[in-house]
């Protein structure tokens, strides 16, 4: 608690910047922000944000009048009645508690109603090493629903910057950044196995400029409950979920231009069971050593596809594969099919075409069938091949349609073949060939 | 004929144990690497240490392991691609191929396939791809 104050009262006092007073006189600050709280706050409004939808009490107990540049406020601890767990992707690789690390903080400006914020604190690695030193790490400033109001970041430097919304154009100065991503895992202690994750953006490095006053104020006295619409919402870089639940969201910062300001291009990217090879399966280390199951042929590689359009020199960048949605087996080949974002998965050769917007957004709209309820993945007749190459049919580009065979009497096209097609192609003109892995990230967010 | 009875028991319950599989819920200190480019097949457990790598959280890995199955003898499944990681598991290093679809996991140690609930695939691939993102490219 100490440790939370401590790392609080900086940024109380940046607040200070703006003008801000007393709770009215020198009465009982803390009784009096209870009776605020409680009378305006704690019923008013619906929440817009996981965080604050959980049930949660301020511990007035604990609470303390604290100083403020131009007077005093009332810094409260809140604790979450379930385990509220938290990690951030600038935090480290582990969970930790929001309770205390979330405070409500009542005060008054001197021109007008008396205000609560909830700050919640997420350190960044560097703090978790030094936990005694200065905060660095991201402040949420949000009203009691969860509207946001200003988020600040705290560099290791000392330098404490506010994060703006940026607009599409503004953003797209911002290519390569550093986003900025909290996610928590929560549960019943009765209930461990049934708990809910969540997620929530922090902002990307380019969203957050230096900040003048640095402070809450800026943003309390801006707008008070700060509008509508979850903390964040869309900011980030959609990196990081594997799973595409909604393919149109996924893909809706893509625009369609014609013309040349903006150009598309489509990467085919291969994952050859054995690179260099038109082997379609290779052998796994599958089963107990010296049983009938050791050394399965169930390696058959990957093919997933990479959009991408670029304008003004900036790229909105987006990955989809196809998969099955469950398991499969060479004599159990379908399941749903389900699309997800490969950024991530590797490859040992690739193909850039470049193509128009019609051909590109053809190829998406035959992307977005990908999770459709019914449209199937089969290992033979619609595999992760076969999709990206009828996607790229679907844009008019004919790549060559190899197939190959497993066993099982399975026989279908397959990322061994496709990968020395490719590699033994002319190519035309608009085309480009990458044999060695470079990571494609996805890149740009749109509202 | 008691202590033929004795060694059959032994046996069974051998069986027993080795079908059911290990206890994921002992297993600590949980690491995810990036191996692009790599036959990740073939890498010894005892040089993924070269490769970057960072932690994951283990209470969150024995959240998603709990439940986990092996599978049936026979049930291999069509691998796609996946992420390469270890875990120490009675004071042994092991390392883990997980897939990038389906659930499911080979322990190189046991030789042997496992699958988590399905109810818990989605966060399990998000929680891995969002940490090997994290991880610098080789």
């Amino acid at each position: 608690m100490r440790k939370t104050i401590l790392f609080l009262l900086p940024f109380c006092l940046l607040a200070c910047e703006k003008k801000v007073s007393s709770l009215s006189g020198s009465g009982n600050l803390i009784s009096q922000a209870q009776i605020f709280f409680s009378d305006s706050i704690a019923n008013r409004g619906q929440a817009v944000n996981y965080r604050a939808e959980q049930a949660r009490s301020v511990q007035w107990d604990l609470a303390q009048v604290i100083p403020l540049k131009k007077g005093q406020g009332v810094l409260a601890p809140i604790v979450y009645s379930e385990p509220m767990m938290v990690k951030a992707n600038f935090s480290g690789e582990f969970y930790f508690h929001l309770n205390y690390l979330t405070q409500l903080l009542v005060f008054k400006y001197a021109d007008s109603a008396e205000k609560a914020l909830v700050i919640t604190s997420f350190p960044d690695s560097n703090f978790f090493k030094n936990p005694n030193g200065k905060f660095t790490g991201i402040k949420f400033i949000e009203d009691w629903q969860g509207h946001p109001v200003s988020k600040l970041l705290y560099g290791a430097d000392g330098t404490i910057k506010k994060y703006v919304e940026m607009t599409k154009e503004v953003a797209a100065l911002e290519v390569i950044e550093t986003c900025y991503t909290i996610s928590g895992y929560n549960y019943s202690a009765d209930d461990p196995d049934n708990g809910y994750y969540w997620t929530e953006s922090a902002g990307c490095s380019g969203s957050f400029i230096e900040s003048d006053d640095g402070g809450v104020g800026a943003g309390a006295g801006a707008s008070g409950s700060g509008g509508g619409g979850s903390a964040g919402s869309g900011i980030a870089l959609a990196n990081g979920n594997n799973v595409i639940g909604n393919i149109i969201d996924y893909l809706k910062c893509f625009s369609n231009y014609g013309g040349t300001d903006h150009s598309y291009q489509v990467t085919i990217c291969v994952s050859q069971p054995v690179p260099g090879s038109r082997t379609p399966w290779t052998t796994t280390p599958g089963g107990p050593a010296g049983s009938s199951d050791a050394g399965n042929p169930v390696d058959v590689g990957h093919t997933y596809l990479v959009f991408s359009e670029i304008f003004s020199g900036y790229s909105i960048v987006r990955n989809v594969g196809f998969y099955p949605q469950a398991t499969v087996y060479p004599w159990s080949p379908s399941s749903q099919g389900q699309l997800n974002n490969d950024a991530g998965h590797d490859y040992n050769i690739s193909l850039t075409m470049t193509v128009d917007n019609g051909q590109f957004f053809n190829m998406l709209n035959f992307i977005d069938q990908g999770n459709n309820a019914g449209y199937m993945y089969n290992l033979n007749t619609n595999n992760c091949t076969t999709f990206s190459l009828q996607a790229l049919d679907a844009g008019g580009v004919i790549l060559p349609s190899t197939v190959g065979t497993w066993p099982g009497g399975g026989i279908g096209n397959d990322p061994g073949d496709l990968g020395e097609d490719i590699r033994g192609m002319q190519l035309s003109s608009n085309m480009t060939r990458n044999t060695t892995y470079s990571a494609r990230p996805n890149l740009y967010t749109c509202n | 004929m008691k202590s033929c009875c004795s060694i059959l028991v032994l046996i069974l319950f051998g069986l027993g144990a080795f079908a059911q599989g290990s206890d994921w819920q002992k297993s600590t200190q949980w690491t995810i690497y990036s191996v692009h480019g790599r036959s990740f097949w073939q890498l010894p457990v005892d040089s993924l240490s070269l490769f970057h790598h960072r932690d994951l959280n283990s209470d969150s890995m024995k959240l998603f392991l709990a439940g986990t199955k092996v599978l049936a003898a026979g049930k291999v499944p069509v691998w796609m691609g996946g992420f390469v990681t270890s875990c120490m598991f009675a004071d042994r290093k092991r390392k883990l191929l997980i897939s990038s679809y389906g659930g499911f996991f080979y322990d190189d140690q046991e030789k042997r396939y496992y699958q988590i609930p399905p109810d818990r695939q989605k966060q399990w691939l998000d929680y891995l791809a969002d940490a090997a993102a994290g991880v610098s490219s080789n």
